[in-house]
């Protein structure tokens, strides 16, 4: 009992070093590279201090823009409703395909890097410095058919609104001058 | 003289109703030329269907429910409670459509928070929104700002002796003009001549943060029309974080604290009186509360170390601050942060700045620093009375665009209003409670909701009980109008059905 235990242990001490070296070791862009399992954007808002300093691995859609200031950008990763911004050196960024809006589902991305629970270099921001990012699919664009009920639906109410303005406006008219 | 509402009364607040209504509903083609300027034609279907339909509820009402009589000061106050609640009802429309709401009543919620500049959100992925909605929803902030009856004031609803009763009713009671209608129209001129400088400031300051020349107009205009309204919406779930950037901060800051100040500070200061700006007790009130609050979260924040240095103090604590003491509620962190992280001390500053607000007839919601100062100054008064000799007179001045003497009415509103916003603080801190939230927590939104302020510490979220966005859509309508056009609205429903008359 007490051999199984510690062979249990060290499998458990194996596999912890694989997933702290791995990332750290491995190429961007090789599916082994994204084997560490990514946290929730939601869990590492919530649990700021605990992973603050540490390397984190996320994953989700790029949003809104890639904001350049000089050598680095601003990237912001949406995963399950809570957004986090990435920053990262524009050398690591990779080619952008979508961005995440009204019209596009972005690019999904696993990053690592280091979490800030209040980053001095960045006025006390939450934000993850970015150490790889890998592209893991590419983001799609996203179709909004016009609805044709609710075309015929707008005319005919913009059609009876005017309508009903005019009468009251004429009725006000002929009210003023009786 | 007969003060009792009648059925024909109904019929004038019902027509000035509709009346407010069709002038509102034309807001609806500015979203949908924008969605056809940006190629989205569903969402621009979606605003001219909800054009047409708000366009024929208005003329419907305003047509046939009318019998000639002129608004007296109970129809205005009536009308002015009752519009806030049917255009809550009819511009919920274009949210629903769109998709982003799990239910009409979290759309209705939506809208309430944006017409009364509140700012918090029960909106469903917010970073994938379009063009069109999010142009809706800065709108609507924008107008609730200034107020849907001083937009139907300025441009087409002649006031008679009810004009002032729809302008009070609306919570704001001060007369640039002789004129309602002129003085409608000043607020709209000086949010125009702000407008421009605002969007343009933030519009270069968007550009040299690394976003393209259009999104930064886009996202200047929306951001601008949420910070001088002190609505807190932004375009993107971050909020203002989500630009990471210490100079959009600082020029938010900048109007967020103007906008907050009283349109007849602002009228007297573009007419040269620049000394009102330091005299006034308005400004000498907030700038009082906001340097003790300051310095209540400061010390609470650097006691527990939660910013490593004062930079982030800045953007962060103060920052946070002064966006709840203005009631705009942008936020530079997220809202579990003020749970997680910013300690009791802290948390106290800030529920005590959102409920505190900015200035009387400015877009800020709270029970706003002309109240604070005019009970600050009663206690001073007391005091001199108890020290002097029973004989003597103590008289008590106030510099308010002119050197005024405090007298027993002035205590006496001020302190009522004071009163009803902290009985409904309290039964939506209550109701909080009921619904299995944390004390503070709970207590914490319920003053965002109250002040109209915004911020959130992660309450506010479509999974809360229906019960609770009730209470909190209340807190919203009866803080913004600052209860007149409430009680007078309920009072007014009440006495058509039942015996008893006002």
């Amino acid at each position: 009992m007490k051999n199984d235990t510690t062979f249990s242990d060290a499998i458990f001490v194996f596999f912890a070093l694989v997933v702290a070296i791995v990332p750290a070791a491995a190429d961007p862009g090789t599916d082994f590279f994204t084997a560490v399992p990514a946290i929730h954007l939601s869990d590492i808002v919530e649990k700021a201090s605990s992973y603050d300093g540490t390397i984190v691995a996320i994953e989700g859609e790029i949003v809104g823009d890639v904001m350049a200031r000089g050598d680095h950008s601003w990237i912001n990763i949406l995963d399950s409703g809570t957004a986090v911004g990435i920053w990262a050196d524009n050398d690591r960024l990779p080619e952008i395909a979508y961005l995440g809006n009204y019209e596009a589902i972005g690019d999904r991305v696993y990053i690592t890097g280091i979490m800030h629970r209040a980053c001095p270099e960045h006025g006390g921001d939450l934000d993850i410095h970015a150490e790889t990012i890998v592209l893991v699919k590419k983001g799609i664009p996203i179709s909004h058919p016009l609805d044709l009920t609710r075309l015929c639906a707008a005319i005919a109410f913009s059609l009876s609104g005017i309508l009903l303005a005019v009468l009251w406006r004429k009725r006000g008219r002929r009210e003023k001058s009786s | 003289m007969r003060s009792s509402p009648r059925w024909r009364d109904l019929g004038i607040v019902l027509h000035y109703t509709g009346k407010i209504l069709a002038g509102y509903s034309f807001l609806c083609l500015i979203p949908a030329l924008t969605s056809l300027l940006a190629g989205e034609y569903a969402p621009a279907a979606d605003f001219f269907l909800s054009f047409g339909a708000i366009l024929t509820v208005g003329a419907s009402l305003a047509a046939f429910c009318r019998n000639g009589s002129r608004p007296g000061w109970m129809h205005g106050m009536a009308t002015a409670g009752i519009s806030w609640l049917v255009a809550m009802v009819v511009s919920a429309l274009p949210y629903w459509l769109s998709g982003h709401y799990l239910s009409y009543l979290d759309a209705m919620f939506d809208v309430m928070s944006g017409l009364t500049t509140t700012g918090l959100t029960l909106i469903q992925d917010l970073d994938h929104v379009s063009i069109g909605l999010n142009m809706w929803r800065h709108l609507l902030t924008f107008v609730g700002g200034q107020g849907i009856i001083v937009l139907a004031l300025a441009l087409f609803v002649e006031g008679g002796g009810g004009g002032y009763g729809f302008y009070v009713g609306e919570g704001k009671d001060e007369r640039l003009f002789p004129s309602v209608m002129h003085t409608a129209k000043a607020i709209w001129k000086i949010s125009f001549i702000y407008l421009m400088v605002g969007t343009a400031a933030l519009w270069l300051a968007g550009m040299t943060i690394g976003l393209s020349p259009s999104r930064a107009f886009l996202h200047g205009l929306w951001i601008y029309m949420a910070d001088w309204s002190t609505g807190g919406f932004a375009p993107m779930s971050q909020n203002v974080l989500y630009y990471h950037s210490a100079l959009y901060e600082a020029i938010t800051f900048i109007f967020f604290v103007v906008g907050s100040f009283n349109f007849a500070l602002h009228a007297a200061v573009l007419k040269g009186n620049r000394k009102e700006l330091i005299k006034n007790i308005e400004t000498v009130s907030f700038g009082a509360t906001l340097c003790i609050l300051t310095m209540l979260a400061c010390w609470g924040l650097m006691k527990l170390q939660v910013y490593p240095d004062l930079v982030s103090l800045i953007r962060k604590g103060f920052y946070q601050l002064a966006s709840a003491h203005t009631t705009t509620g942008f936020m530079t962190i997220y809202p579990r942060q003020f749970a997680a992280e910013w300690g009791d001390l802290a948390l106290l500053a800030v529920i005590m700045a959102m409920l505190i607000g900015g200035s009387a007839c400015s877009t800020a919601g709270g029970f706003k620093g002309l109240r604070v100062g005019i009970l600050a100054k009663a206690i001073i008064q007391d005091t001199k009375r108890l020290l002097r000799p029973s004989s003597a007179v103590v008289v008590q001045k106030y510099h308010y665009h002119g050197l005024r003497t405090l007298g027993e009415r002035q205590v006496r509103g001020a302190a009522l209003v004071v009163l009803m916003y902290m009985v409904i603080f309290a039964f939506a801190a209550a109701a909080g409670c009921l619904a299995g939230f944390p004390f503070l927590e709970a207590v914490f939104e319920a003053a965002s909701v109250t002040g109209n302020v915004g911020l959130s510490i992660g309450v506010t979220t479509a999974s809360i009980p229906t019960g609770l966005k009730l209470v909190y859509i209340f807190n919203m309508w009866a803080g913004r109008l600052e209860f007149m056009a409430v009680l007078a609205s309920a009072g007014f429903v009440a006495s058509l059905f039942g015996k008893r008359k006002l």
